[in-house]
């Protein structure tokens, strides 16, 4: 059914608004006589929230309802109205002759604008006021972003354990949401506070400044006497950290953040003067979001010194068990390598020792394994190593001195009832005039040491009972010299006792260590010792480990040229110590 | 400090004895000769990348060849790293540009690239901490909590090792520490360093300087890995490991695939040769990638060659991989291509090491 010449308009335009359905809109029975009015449709239209304009092929405006003309006060039935057609117009500018949606601001409301062509080349303009709808989901977008961020902000937060890591973590958040700069400063130690400086979308920076420097609001939010959000005077931020950078710094505002008790640290939000400031916080930061911003940094600050305390005082402990570093020792060449069973501590129960002769004839060595893994073994590995360092001022004989350690092991035995029986080997190693090297090795129940010969190798059983566990043990001795580039390899049962093979059980042996270490004798000390201990623990590559350690006491092939100090090559850190630079010497 | 245009003459010029000095292990000349150079105002870079680094590869390429023994690289490998001691031992302590931790992967014991990515780093300012070869994930999570230094620099000489890498990045991820990725283990390009989703990969210690310098991470949403839960097959292989270098031991009788001359072989444990060949189709699986497999059996090839030691262990190996991983497409096809690789006359343009 075409109603395409059924007229909707008034009388003032002959054509037709083309309708599609009847539904709405009933056809009146006949065009309707003077006088010009509106028509029943204009009536009904009138009586929507929603604008409609209606426009012919030419652009002439031929109906517009009361919405549609109080949001568009220019427009004008019957002519083409250009300034208010083209407001709409410019806002589907995309899509010239389609059908097309668009939004467009007028007089600060929000409107919706949707054009449908019609047959005849007519064209329907539906404007909806759209401001409310728009406040309600910008706040839910708003909102959004505030539990984004603070969701990646906790998590961000929940990484790092180490209180400096936090603090920059904090900065850095801070800054790139809330602020042009935020600052983050530690709770005082010592009489100094650590602070952490991050720039909107630039570079962090930290440093250290006098606990007396600091602003009185600072310092009062530090001490937990403020602990709301406050604000900054510019005065006040005339010292490093919070000088301003480039233009104008308006102001800061500074908020405690709660730890365990008294605050975990103070975050300072700098902000610029210029209005364009380009972060959320140039409209003024959201105290609730700044405040929940506070709580997690507080609590992730709080777990991180917490942490920090508690390895302190396991490193502090620990220092006095971890394996030496190697002594210098003049004509004997050593190397170690040590991985303990307990990877996260570096400490375990096999332990080694290397003193040098205070006459300077050589070296007393040890190394051996305390029953036990982990911390425990640990503890006696320390006591058993404190006493030898003991006795052997007494005692220079490696079988008087095991006879001595085990009685001291008792008494401490019977003492505190601590199992802590050990195998060991001990031995001296003194130069000779042809340039070899005389070991005495005495041992307690200890795997055999392997001698990497010229042309060969082969073990030293020296055997011995355990060491701490029967009063009447019995030691005995052997002696062997060593040729220049010949070794002694002492190792724990970490080694032949590792497990692996195709089914993961078989232990590694003494075959095949002895026939890794054939033809080694060209080698350093030191890479005896690495290729021990790589292959017990590629052998062991799949299965739990156990504690490794391997000693190393070489004749050396190259003596050391006349007067050449030794000092400027044993840098080469055990694994495990920091190679921060400490050792340099020159 | 100057820059003598001569400075490429010098390293030159002291290259020959020292490497000579290697070769007798003679570390007394070889560091004389390296300090030498910094007291010629060369800078340490150069002499540890240059010199140092340069002599390793030679090293490398020497074993490979069948021509030095085991001994005579790790003799002439431990004098290398007493080198980079001395010279370190020159270099004042660093501190200012902030602190890096540098590690070995969990089973990577090639400790010498990461000793001389440490020292270049001290050289340019950075305080350094080196933890040594083969760092355990936890053992360095642990660590990264405990010390909190700005960025952890990870070194994979290996690609072996990547299903480890792949574990101990996340964990120093998790700990919040942005990864700086390096070493010949991570692909020509650090190819496989992005796949495991590093912060940063750099080709040498030098360039790692300047990357370290742009903080790539800083503000950036964190990577991501782009293997995930990597393909069934990697976790069924490890599951098979121990069945599939079973049958292969037992298809060999006893003998190792990479037997060879008896002063240099190229392998003497059948358990652990044939565990090589499996673990490094597991990390050619795990990373979906058969070119790693194939560059592994191009290097396997030429040093097998070079000892005059025939692949037919090598294909006896396998030949038991295939049949026992029947069900595992992606890696029977990088078995198949393998075995073709291995046929005489067959030339690949890859794999070059
Ligand atoms: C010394 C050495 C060893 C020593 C290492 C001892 C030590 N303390 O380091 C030992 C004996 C342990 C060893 C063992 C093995 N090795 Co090896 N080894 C070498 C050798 C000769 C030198 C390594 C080296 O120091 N290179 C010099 C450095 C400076 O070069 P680079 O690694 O490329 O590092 C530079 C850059 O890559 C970068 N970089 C490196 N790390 C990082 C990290 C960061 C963060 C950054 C930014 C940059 C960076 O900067 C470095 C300086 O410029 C190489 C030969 C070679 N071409 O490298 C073989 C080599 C790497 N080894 C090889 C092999 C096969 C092995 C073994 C499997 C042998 C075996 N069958 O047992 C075992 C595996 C052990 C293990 N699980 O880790 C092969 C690898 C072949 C391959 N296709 O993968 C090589 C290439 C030898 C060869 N030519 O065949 N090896």
């Amino acid at each position: 059914m075409d109603r395409a010449a059924t007229g909707l308009g008034g009388g003032a335009v002959d054509g037709a608004l083309p309708v599609q359905g009847s539904a709405v809109v009933p056809a009146p029975p006949a065009r309707p006589a003077a006088p010009p009015g509106p028509s029943l449709a204009e009536r009904l239209l009138d009586g929507i929230a929603e604008g409609v304009v209606a426009c012919d092929a030419h652009g002439i405006v031929r109906s517009a309802n009361t919405t549609a003309v109080r949001m568009l006060p220019d427009l004008r039935v019957g002519e083409l109205s250009v300034a208010a057609m083209q407001v709409l117009r410019t806002a589907v500018a995309d899509a010239p002759d389609a059908d097309a949606d668009a939004e467009l601001a007028l007089d600060g409301r929000a409107i919706a604008v949707r054009r449908r062509s019609q047959p005849g080349g007519w064209t329907a303009w539906h404007l909806r006021d759209v401001t409310e709808e728009r406040a309600r989901l910008d706040s839910l977008l708003a909102e959004r972003a505030r539990s984004r961020f603070l969701a990646a902000a906790s998590s961000r937060l929940g990484l790092s354990l180490h209180p400096g890591r936090t603090a920059r973590a904090v900065a850095e958040l801070a800054a790139d949401e809330l602020a042009d700069a935020a600052v983050v400063v530690l709770p005082v130690h010592g009489g100094t506070v650590d602070w952490y400086r991050c720039e909107h979308d630039g570079p962090s920076s930290v440093g250290r400044a006098s606990a007396r420097d600091l602003p009185g609001p600072v310092a009062r939010a530090l001490a937990g006497l403020d602990t709301g959000p406050q604000l900054l005077l510019a005065d006040e931020l005339d010292a490093e950290p919070w000088r301003r950078t480039g233009a104008g710094v308006s102001g800061a505002a500074l908020m405690a953040l709660p730890g365990n008790g008294k605050p975990a640290g103070v975050l300072v939000l700098l902000r610029s003067g210029a209005g364009d400031g380009a972060t959320a916080a140039s409209g003024g930061p959201d105290v609730e979001l700044v405040e929940e911003f506070a709580q997690r940094a507080g609590i992730a600050l709080a777990a991180a010194s917490l942490y920090a305390g508690q390895a302190r005082t396991a490193a502090v402990l620990k220092r006095s068990l971890l394996q030496p570093d190697l002594p210098l020792v003049e004509g004997v060449a050593l190397g170690a390598a040590y991985r303990p069973a307990e990877q996260g501590m570096l400490i375990g129960g096999d332990f080694y020792d290397v003193h040098p002769d205070p006459a300077g004839r050589g070296a007393t060595f040890m190394l051996g394994d305390v029953c036990g893994k982990g911390v425990g073994a640990a503890v006696s590995t320390g006591r058993l190593r404190h006493s030898v360092q003991a006795l052997r001022r007494l005692e220079t004989d490696p079988v008087r001195l095991l006879d001595l350690l085990n009685d001291t092991m008792l008494e401490s035995t019977a003492a505190d009832d601590d199992p802590g029986f050990a195998t060991v080997v001990i031995g001296t190693a003194v130069p000779l005039e042809s340039g070899g090297l005389r070991l005495r090795l005495a041992g307690g129940g200890h795997p055999p040491p392997v001698l990497v010969r010229t042309d060969g190798v082969e073990t030293v059983e020296i055997g011995g009972t355990l060491v701490g566990a029967i009063p009447s043990a019995r030691f005995r001795s052997r002696t062997v010299d060593l040729a220049p580039g010949e070794s002694c390899v002492l190792y724990t049962d970490g080694v032949t006792e590792a497990r692996g093979g195709i089914d993961g059980r078989e232990e590694y042996g003494e075959t095949r260590l002895t026939d890794l270490l054939v033809g080694c004798h060209v080698m350093p000390a030191a890479a005896i010792a690495e290729r021990v201990t790589l292959h017990a623990s590629r052998w062991n590559s799949a299965g739990a480990r156990d504690d490794v350690a391997v000693l190393v006491v070489q004749a050396p092939l190259h003596a050391a040229p006349q007067g050449a100090s030794r000092r400027h090559l044993h840098s080469v850190r055990a694994a495990e110590s920091p190679a921060g630079g400490e050792e340099g010497t020159a | 400090m100057t820059a003598p245009p001569t400075l490429p003459t010098r390293l030159e010029s002291v290259a020959p004895e020292f490497f000579d000095a290697l070769g007798r292990a003679d570390e007394w000349r070889a560091c004389e000769l390296a300090v030498g150079l910094l007291g010629d105002g060369v800078h340490p870079a150069d002499v540890l990348v240059g010199l140092v680094g340069a002599a390793a590869r030679r090293i490398g390429a020497l074993w490979e060849a069948g021509e030095w023994s085991v001994a005579q690289e790790h003799a002439a490998t431990c004098v290398n790293e007493r080198v980079v001691a001395a010279v370190g031992a020159r270099i004042p302590a660093g501190g200012a540009r902030g602190s890096v931790v540098v590690g070995c992967l969990d089973g990577e014991w090639h400790a010498l690239p990461a000793r001389i990515v440490s020292e270049v780093l001290r050289a340019n300012g950075w305080a350094v901490t080196f933890l040594g070869a083969s760092v355990p994930a936890e053992h360095l999570a642990s660590y990264l909590h405990q010390y909190g230094p700005d960025v952890v620099a990870l070194s994979c000489a290996l690609p072996i090792h990547l299903p480890a890498a792949h574990r101990t990045i996340v964990a120093a991820q998790r700990t919040g520490t942005p990864v700086l990725a390096g070493g010949p283990g991570f692909g020509a390009d650090g190819r496989w360093a992005r796949r495991l989703g590093v912060d940063a990969w750099a080709p040498g210690p030098v360039e790692a300087v300047a990357v370290l310098d742009q903080q790539p991470w800083r503000g950036a949403a964190p990577p991501v890995a782009t293997i995930t839960a990597a393909s069934a097959e990697y976790a069924g292989l490890t599951e098979r490991r121990g069945a599939l270098v079973g049958a292969a031991v037992d298809a060999l009788e006893g003998f190792s695939p990479f037997a060879g001359p008896p002063g240099n072989p190229l392998g003497s444990d059948p358990v652990q040769d044939a565990g090589q060949v499996v673990d490094f189709l597991g990390a050619a699986v795990y990373l979906s990638d058969d070119g790693l497999f194939a560059d592994y059996l191009h290097w396997l090839g030429s040093a097998l060659g070079a000892r005059d030691i025939s692949t037919g262990g090598l294909h006896a190996v396998l030949g038991e991989l295939a049949a026992g991983l029947h069900d595992f497409p992606f890696a029977l096809s990088c078995l198949r291509q393998g075995r073709e690789q291995l046929r005489p006359g067959f030339t690949n343009g890859g794999g070059e090491r």
